[in-house]
């Protein structure tokens, strides 16, 4: 079964096509990474999948149903619909300020879901267990560090439930030493059969736990394969100097 | 003795008039502020340009000018009220401008990452708004909507042109009437006093929001 399906997107803003002609399928309970130098466009394109930017021409499909065709979007109901088992995860964390950490965690899950305080927050203590956070579950986002913002951030997407979820630059706004903690994270949702699409710049991190790498530059994407296809036998030329570049 | 008492109960007369126009006004504008400023961040480009237009022309022209209009410039027209009316209706339009400006530029404040969390988590706008953006915008303007609140105390002052009694009009009477200088004190006073009361008051509700940064 397919996650997602995208035919000829195009999305441009103003004068400028940021997007050109993206094809790309992605399988349900894969892990994609996007790589490729920064204004290449990747992050749009998450954006796009993720319905919080609008295209311009082309399809994209979610599990097997239309969120828009030929440019044209579903009503806003059915695209509620379709996101709902999609989440995603900010390079800004955007954690709510005047929430606590557990808050940001248990008031989406009642606001959405009608879910009793009560039960909310037994999700949410189980969460930021996993996360290795119960200890900071009172705490206020600006007293939080930011790998401690990100697993926040990220346990408030689980408790949605979702079926996949969307990673945008989620360690690029980082210091070094708290991207590890993160990326652990990350690489514990593997093992649940979660989709996930990231965007990333950790090259080693998505060569090891990618399904597929897709190179992107330019708006475009430039190669799509295994990890191992393309760091280490790709053909292309411009996959090679960027991986060169940046390893 | 006698005089000061008498020159008292004559200010506090003043006092319960320009109370009266301050209440009045806060109730009547701090809710109409709002909706405009919501409306104004959620609405088509024609509510857009009426409620710019309105703060436009209310804030760009003086209330002493707008105050006169009411009072008399419309009953040329047949439309005549109670000069105390003419006092909350004007000084409502007024402020509702002016809070209209101040809610909008909260709301405005807010980072577009707060409405894509919200929107990415499944909430809805109406939701997103109530529980994510409003109590975020209230915080960021409350140094400004004290400020306002406290020019309104003394801006209550210029119903004198109406030739209503408030506390500023009886203390001028009492003072050219008996040659003195001293109700002026009283009346310097009482402002102050109004003043320091809804700083306080501004200052509790600060510290509440100060939870969170």
């Amino acid at each position: 079964m397919l996650a997602i399906k995208i035919n000829n997107l195009v999305k441009k803003f103003g004068d400028n096509t940021v997007l050109k002609d993206i094809s790309l399928t992605v399988e349900n309970g894969k892990i994609i990474s996007i790589i490729g130098p920064s204004g290449s466009g990747k992050s749009t394109l998450l954006r796009c999948i993720a319905n919080l930017e609008k295209i311009s021409e082309g399809d994209i499909e979610i599990y097997g149903h239309s969120l828009v065709n030929r440019g044209k979007y579903v009503n806003h109901k059915k695209q509620r619909e379709l996101t709902n088992d999609m989440n995603m995860v900010f390079q800004s964390f955007n954690l709510f300020p005047h929430y606590s950490a557990l808050d940001n965690i248990v008031k989406p899950q009642m606001l959405v879901e009608g879910k009793t305080r009560e039960n909310a927050v037994e999700t949410a203590i189980r969460l930021l267990e996993r996360v290795n956070l119960s200890h900071r579950k009172d705490a206020y986002p600006s007293q939080l560090s930011g790998g401690e913002s990100q697993r926040v951030a990220i346990a408030r997407s689980l408790a949605r439930s979702p079926k996949m979820i969307l990673f945008d630059e989620p360690t690029s706004a980082l210091d070094p030493e708290m991207v590890t903690e993160v990326l652990e994270v990350i690489r514990g949702l593997k093992d649940e059969g979660m989709t996930l699409v990231i965007v990333t710049h950790e090259m080693n991190f998505a060569k090891e736990i990618s399904d597929r790498v897709i190179f992107m530059d330019e708006g475009k994407i430039i190669e799509d394969g295994t990890p191992k296809e393309l760091f280490e036998n790709t053909q292309n030329k411009r996959t090679a100097d960027f991986i060169k570049k940046i390893l | 003795m006698d005089y000061y008492i008498s020159m008292l109960k004559f200010i506090l007369e003043g006092a319960s008039v320009t109370l009266k126009i301050y209440f009045v006004t806060l109730v009547i504008s701090i809710p109409i502020g709002m909706t405009l400023a919501v409306l104004r961040a959620n609405g088509n480009k024609m509510t857009c340009s009426i409620i710019d237009s309105f703060t436009w022309i209310i804030r760009g022209t003086p209330l002493l000018l707008q105050l006169y209009f009411i009072n008399f410039g419309l009953p040329i027209y047949g439309i005549a009220f109670e000069r105390m009316t003419v006092a909350y209706i004007g000084f409502s339009i007024n402020y509702s401008a002016y809070f209209t400006e101040i809610f909008r530029g909260g709301i405005e404040s807010i980072d577009k990452g707060q409405y894509e969390a919200a929107e990415t988590l499944g909430m809805s706008k109406t939701k997103t708004f109530m529980h994510i953006i409003l109590p975020q915008g209230v915080k960021r303007v409350l140094p400004s909507v004290t400020n306002e609140t406290i020019t309104l105390v003394k801006d209550t002052a210029l119903v004198a042109a109406i030739a209503l009694g408030d506390i500023l009009r009886q203390t001028k009477l009492i003072a050219s009437r008996e040659f003195v200088t001293d109700p002026y004190l009283v009346a310097a006073a009482l402002y102050l006093l109004m003043t320091l009361v809804v700083v306080r008051i501004f200052r509790r509700i600060e510290k509440r929001f100060s939870y969170f940064n």
